[in-house]
């Protein structure tokens, strides 16, 4: 497989590429219809390659490898053929192109995934379409990781530490919320970083959460949450932190401890074979243990830490009613970020791999509360 | 995801013009045999949920349902902890936060004894959602209601008008005032943070950057040297009202006397009262020959989407409206004495009450 021009086919697609052709293989699958937009770009990505932006998209993969990639924006249909080497379709109409390429592949059997994104246009005729739902072929595809796509990982990481350096030496006193996001947007440009799921917290007891930047401006004493999520080769490491703008107060650097000695928890309960639940509980157990059981219900909090690949908050969900088991090689974050009724919202979490007998963190940055 | 200021002030949307385009829609029910109408928005297709309520996600995605009279209801998979955030950037309708969007709907139908509910962009609308809302025995019938939906949407307001105006007055000053540099990288995240730094909801830019191998806009990450022309394309939005600006450079200084021609040109076109006449300019008054064309505009749930292009296709489905739009970008590719020049730009005309 070779690229156009100097554009080279990653070892982690082609490494993923194998991996989708013995799945189909083993499910007796002919065809699998990818979905995807900017938001959920994930299946897409990871049999074709490329990251939509604008638009949406469908790629036919076939067993064979070969992949036609149907995509209803010309500027994103162009993009397509100068980075790829499938076959690109501009489609004005979606629907009634992607069922006419399933209807000319005749009698085969054509799985499509994510199936609750799929236009309906084309799943109401999935019977005549021979379609099926295909999310299970792929879902553990895409949690489990490959050392090829580790590579991506880890420079996603390394430059989420580094655009932390950024964003934090960006927050002083009147500077508003989303300047504080352009310069670290800029940094990430300048890196070659096209994606970044980034919201922030500025304030203090009452922050509840994260969110984009609404132009609120940073004054002493805030404490500022962010999580950013830098994407590499289309591959994404979070890093959530909490900065002070001055120097924390004695009540903040408190409250703090919690999160760090629960993150600590977290990240020692992790190993290959154990559930998402366990991670969940041993986070969550600190919470209890300082009577603050409460905070980590949903009323306050999402999730206690996510899988981290195609997609930046991908399956496994660290929840403990979440069974899904940990398996080596595995890429996600642990952070128990809630909120605590002494100073406010507060998160820490850091990207790691998981290992057989632990896990190996990939961020560098300290885990502490940070002055600005 | 979106990650540009997001805001909602009355000054800039006033709720009452939100209330004129909804009680527009709503006049069409009756008509149409709807109890009601649902739009779908995420990311990737905010935009007709965003004129009718000012909302646009930043991630996730959600469902409208617009009554045949009262206020819409928005449900959405965003967590009940950011139901604060919705509420300070959508000024209108109630918020119910609910994993399963199209099942608090769905309920909200039953409730009302409503069977029969018109979809925007049917086809497009998610597998998932569409079975939920149907319901288990079918109860609810679905319509497409994209012809309804567009009749409403191309009736651009003067609230509409002044926010593309700053959107691309912002567009055509970080376009004026960049960097210039041999780094096309440098140049495009330059770009980027004066956009954000202005204030900009998102941005997006692409950079071809050499005209004389492919006619692709390429994202950072494909980015490093420059050819002798090349072409940056920056959109832009501002509280959901986009705009695309395209600009072609050379390092030439024959080939920038060419351009700047061109550009006066393109700038002239774009000044006509309607795509119609700008796109005859191009075609009659152009110091060059117009190859290929394309004609945007916010017709359904897209920021931006295909509506006309050359080559003959009319990419507008539905044929619910074939004339002038308000509202529109060209992008225009040209042949000047063998060297390809890039230009787009948005033709702003007059609302329509």
């Amino acid at each position: 497989m070779k690229g156009p021009d100097k554009f080279a086919v990653s070892a982690a697609y082609r490494a993923r590429v194998g991996d989708l052709r013995r799945a189909m293989e083993a499910a007796d699958i002919d065809g699998l219809l990818l979905y995807g937009n900017n938001w959920h770009a994930d299946f897409l990505r990871y049999a074709s390659d490329f990251g939509i932006v604008e638009g949406q998209g469908l790629a036919l993969f076939e067993r064979d490898g070969t992949v036609t990639l149907l995509l209803d924006d010309p500027i994103e249909a162009e993009r397509a053929r100068a980075e790829t080497t499938h076959e690109i379709v501009l489609a004005d109409d979606l629907v009634g192109m992607a069922k006419s390429l399933l209807l000319r592949g005749g009698n085969r059997r054509v799985a499509a995934a994510p199936y609750h994104l799929l236009p309906y246009g084309i799943a109401r005729h999935a019977e005549e379409l021979r379609l099926s739902d295909g999310g299970k072929l792929i879902e553990q595809l895409l949690m489990d990781k490959r050392q090829e796509e580790h590579v991506h990982v880890r420079r996603a990481a390394a430059l989420a530490d580094r655009g932390y350096d950024i964003f934090r030496a960006a927050a002083r006193p009147g500077r508003k919320d989303y300047e504080l996001i352009a310069e670290i947007e800029k940094f990430f440009r300048c890196e070659g970083v096209n994606e970044n799921f980034m919201i922030i917290g500025v304030g203090g007891r009452e922050v509840r959460g994260m969110a984009p930047p609404s132009g609120k401006v940073l004054k002493d004493g805030d404490l500022v949450t962010t999580e950013l999520t830098p994407c590499v080769d289309g591959y994404y490491a979070q890093l959530c932190r909490t900065l002070v703008v001055g120097q924390p107060s004695e009540l903040q650097l408190k409250s703090f401890r919690v999160f760090q000695e629960a993150l600590d928890a977290g990240l020692r309960a992790v190993r290959a074979g154990i559930t998402a639940s366990e991670v969940a509980k041993a986070e969550n157990d600190v919470f209890r243990g300082y009577g603050l059981g409460q905070y980590v219900t949903s009323e306050y909090t999402r999730v206690r830490g996510h899988g981290v690949g195609l997609f930046p908050d991908q399956k496994p969900q660290v929840l403990e009613d979440v069974t899904i088991p940990l398996t080596a090689n595995m890429t996600m974050i642990v952070h128990p970020n809630t909120y605590h009724p002494d100073v406010g919202y507060l998160v820490l979490g850091d990207t790691i791999i998981v290992t057989p007998d632990g896990h190996e963190g990939l961020s560098t940055m300290p885990r502490a509360l940070l002055p600005s | 995801m979106r990650r540009g200021l997001m805001g909602w002030s009355e000054a800039d949307l006033p709720v009452a013009v939100l209330r004129k385009r909804l009680s527009r829609l709503q006049e069409g029910f009756a008509k149409e045999g709807l109890g009601g109408l649902v739009l779908y928005t995420n990311l990737a297709r905010p935009a007709a949920v965003s004129f009718l309520t000012g909302f646009t996600p930043y991630w996730s995605e959600g469902l409208l349902l617009v009554p045949a009279s009262g206020e819409p209801v928005f449900a959405t998979a965003l967590s009940k902890r950011v139901s604060a955030w919705i509420r300070s950037v959508m000024p209108i309708g109630s918020i119910e936060n609910t994993p399963q969007p199209a099942a608090a709907i769905g309920h909200k139908l039953a409730a009302a004894n409503i069977d029969r509910v018109g979809v925007v962009e049917l086809d497009l609308f998610p597998a998932a959602q569409a079975a939920l809302l149907m319901g288990n025995d079918g109860a609810v019938v679905l319509n497409d209601a994209t012809a309804l939906f567009r009749s409403v949407r191309i009736r651009v307001d003067a609230t509409e008008i002044s926010l593309v105006r700053r959107a691309d007055d912002l567009a055509r000053h970080c376009l004026e005032t960049f960097h210039r540099g041999d780094d096309a990288r440098q140049m495009a995240a330059d770009i980027e943070a004066r956009a954000r730094l202005a204030g900009a909801e998102e941005v997006l830019v692409g950079v071809n950057p050499d005209l004389g191998r492919s006619n692709a806009f390429l994202r950072s990450d494909r980015l490093d040297g420059l050819g002798e022309h090349f072409a940056i394309r920056l959109s832009l939005s501002l509280q959901g009202s986009w705009v695309r600006r395209t600009i072609t450079l050379s390092l030439i200084s024959e080939a920038q006397a060419m351009f700047a021609a061109a550009d006066a040109a393109f700038e002239r076109a774009l000044a006509s009262a309607s795509q119609a006449a700008a796109l005859q300019m191009l075609q009659n008054g152009f110091p060059g020959k117009i190859t290929a064309w394309t004609v945007e505009a916010c017709v359904g749930s897209y920021p931006l989407e295909v509506v006309r292009r050359s080559g003959g296709t009319q990419a507008f489905p539905g044929n619910a409206f074939s004339g002038h739009l308000p509202v529109s970008v060209i992008s225009a590719q040209a042949d000047l004495n063998g060297v390809t020049w890039l230009g787009a730009g948005p033709v702003i005309g007059e609302a329509r009450p």
